[in-house]
């Protein structure tokens, strides 16, 4: 394990979310900018550039011993006032002397990817050991329908993404990749590193065990009571007692305000009343993922309200990844740490509530605004 | 495009495979048998007990048809000592088994593939899998076992009851005696009989159980998909039944 590693597991659940700074001292700081606009410095910086290896190269007047590890932060263009940190290690350094004799030193910085935009850099960097699902390159077709036609998104360990679209594009299609109840015709889905799409019935067990799913119809098996469907999991994952399976029951019936429901069949329950009851069953094993299809879809806007609260619950006191699929833009707002609309079988466009909002993009405008003037037919 | 033979044979080629691949399934589950007897013995329950009312009836009326049909041509030769045997040779190698499986299929194989046809459609199966639960251990490990082992029984207790309904017809319309009955039946009966009939149940019970079941888990298209996998199971559990029937006959019984 390099020294990058180690440090990357220390900070990284802070630094998770919305590229919040490191709580460390900054060593330097690099601008993209020219060095007149730039707030404020360290060290006196030098433009940087950089150079094809995986890293960047710039000049300072601090001498700094070759493999150590230093922070930096970044200040952005102007598009954006946040600055991004990070950290590279040393890979050389050597002295250089300019024309009016002072004397500066040319550092190498070692990044783990390589990019040229200095932001996506950092980002990518920062962002790279917490990737949950990666997809690459996903083709699906249903006889003669072409669904997904290379679909590819990344999905960070501990957000919210929410994927939009227009009805019957593929997302439900999309979410069931993810936890492979549908297997692809090309393309990888990868959770924590295991392509699902690749593996034996039993290692596809093990790895949906991370997942959690709320159906859009709930999905409750109706021959059980709420209790039954709640202890499915436990009882066959678990070697708890009735006594303490009835109490874990409790506490998520609890949580999305059922208690009470256990003996009651799902055909004595309202419409959203079993929603809650499919999302109690679907946290009942505590899972580090969580899929919802369309979780507020037939539900009135107070219960609508408090699914959303749940989702934002789980994800912070949890630290779940989330992954949303629904038509509801107003949830989406309160709920995504990121947005992903799909359109025509291909993910167009990613990106916080702020960026899909000032999208420059004709479909996604379209859709966000529900106008049934432009490219969406 | 309308299908050709080609593309038929094809059809009941994977359809065939897909079963028998179910069917390994099946019973690699089947090592958990003993931690899931609650599910297996409510199908049991289900299987064996709620058809108790109509195999009775069944195995009595076919029992008294048998009587009547042989006693009423064993009488012109006056050898009608012997229909204690021929009823219950008739019940025990052929009719029992085969109309017990004809009934099973048509009431509790239709009945499996309706629930687990709904559940399909409901995307219950999903939910299970989403769970990690696999579905054959859950759902089609306990209809195998339960089916497997109440057919038998089911069978036996046939036997019994058409061997009565033949009992009752020789001697209030035949005229046979008791004794007469009884010693043709434990003259002529022969445990070879009796055990091909019980073989004959435990494969029609496999039939059953994995063709509902198969088709359960195939259903597509709502509440007429659910209808049409419930009629092809009991048309293809009927189907198979029959042909079974005929080589299993054949093994048991053709002279080599």
């Amino acid at each position: 394990m390099t020294e990058l590693d180690k440090l990357d597991r220390k900070i990284s659940f802070n630094e998770r979310r919305r590229y919040s700074r490191l709580p460390i001292e900054i060593d330097i700081l690099i601008s993209t900018e020219p060095p007149e606009h730039t707030a404020f410095a360290h060290q006196e910086e030098r433009k940087s550039k950089d150079i094809s290896g995986g890293g960047i190269c710039f000049k300072t007047k601090k001498q700094i011993k070759t493999n150590s590890l230093i922070h930096l932060r970044f200040s952005l263009p102007d598009s954006s006032k946040e600055e991004i940190s990070a950290k590279g290690i040393v890979k050389r350094q050597r002295a250089i002397v300019i024309s009016n004799g002072e004397k500066y030193y040319e550092t190498g910085l070692e990044f783990a990817q390589i990019e040229k935009n200095a932001k996506q850099t950092i980002v990518e960097f920062v962002k790279a050991k917490e990737i949950i699902i990666n997809i690459v390159d996903l083709h699906k077709s249903f006889g003669d329908e072409k669904v997904l036609k290379g679909v590819n998104l990344k999905i960070r360990r501990g957000e919210t993404i929410v994927i939009i679209g227009c009805s019957g594009c593929g997302k439900t299609v999309l979410l069931r990749h993810i936890i492979g109840l549908i297997k692809p015709d090309s393309g990888i889905v990868e959770v924590d590193g295991v392509d699902v799409t690749r593996i034996s019935d039993d290692e596809l067990d093990k790895t949906r065990r991370k997942f959690g799913m709320l159906f859009q119809s709930a999905a409750l098996l109706n021959s059980l009571t709420v209790e039954e469907n709640i202890k499915l999991g436990l009882g066959e994952h678990t070697n708890l007692s009735e006594e303490d399976m009835d109490k874990i029951v409790k506490n998520k019936l609890g949580i999305v305000g059922l208690d009470g429901t256990q003996r009651l069949k799902p055909a004595n329950l309202s419409g959203g009343m079993k929603k809650r009851v499919g999302l109690a069953r679907a946290i009942s094993m505590d899972p580090e993922i969580m899929l919802y299809d369309e979780p507020t879809t037939g539900l009135d806007p107070v219960r609508a309200d408090s699914i959303n609260k749940l989702i934002l619950e789980f994800e912070n006191t949890l630290n779940t990844t989330s992954i949303v699929i629904t038509h509801d833009i107003v949830s989406t707002y309160q709920i995504a740490d990121r947005i992903a609309m799909l359109y025509n079988g291909k993910i167009i466009q990613v990106g916080t509530v702020q960026e899909i909002k000032n999208t420059d993009s004709p479909v996604v405008k379209q859709f966000i605004t529900g106008s049934n003037v432009g490219p969406i037919t | 495009m309308k299908p050709t033979i080609y593309s038929r044979i094809a059809d009941a080629l994977d359809y065939t495979g897909e079963v028998l691949i179910l069917l390994a399934k099946t019973v690699y589950w089947c090592k958990t048998a003993f931690k899931n007897l609650k599910p297996i013995a409510k199908q049991m329950l289900e299987m064996g007990v709620y058809t108790l009312p109509i195999t009775s009836l069944m195995s009595l009326f076919t029992g008294m048809v048998l009587a009547l049909q042989t006693g009423t041509e064993l009488s012109k030769y006056h050898i009608e000592h012997l229909i204690g045997s021929i009823v219950s040779a008739s019940m025990c190698r052929e009719m029992g088994p085969v109309l017990t499986g004809l009934i099973v299929a048509g009431r509790v194989g239709a009945s499996m593939t309706a629930e687990l046809g709904t559940m399909q459609v409901s995307e219950e199966i999903d939910a299970l899998k989403t769970l990690a639960i696999n579905p054959v251990k859950y759902l089609v490990m306990p209809r195998f076992l339960a089916c497997i082992i109440m057919l038998p029984i089911l069978v036996i207790y046939s036997d019994c009851v058409g061997m009565a309904g033949g009992f009752i017809v020789s001697k209030f319309q035949i005229g046979v005696d008791t004794t007469t009955y009884l010693d043709s039946i434990k003259n002529f009966l022969t445990i070879k009989d009796i055990y091909s009939g019980l073989v004959k149940a435990f494969v029609f019970g496999i039939v059953i159980s994995i063709i509902s079941c198969y088709q359960g888990f195939r259903t597509r298209g709502g509440a007429e998909g659910v209808g049409k996998s419930t009629t092809a199971s009991v048309v293809i559990s009927f189907l198979l039944i029959i042909v079974f029937d005929y080589f299993l006959t054949r093994m048991f019984f053709q002279k080599s």
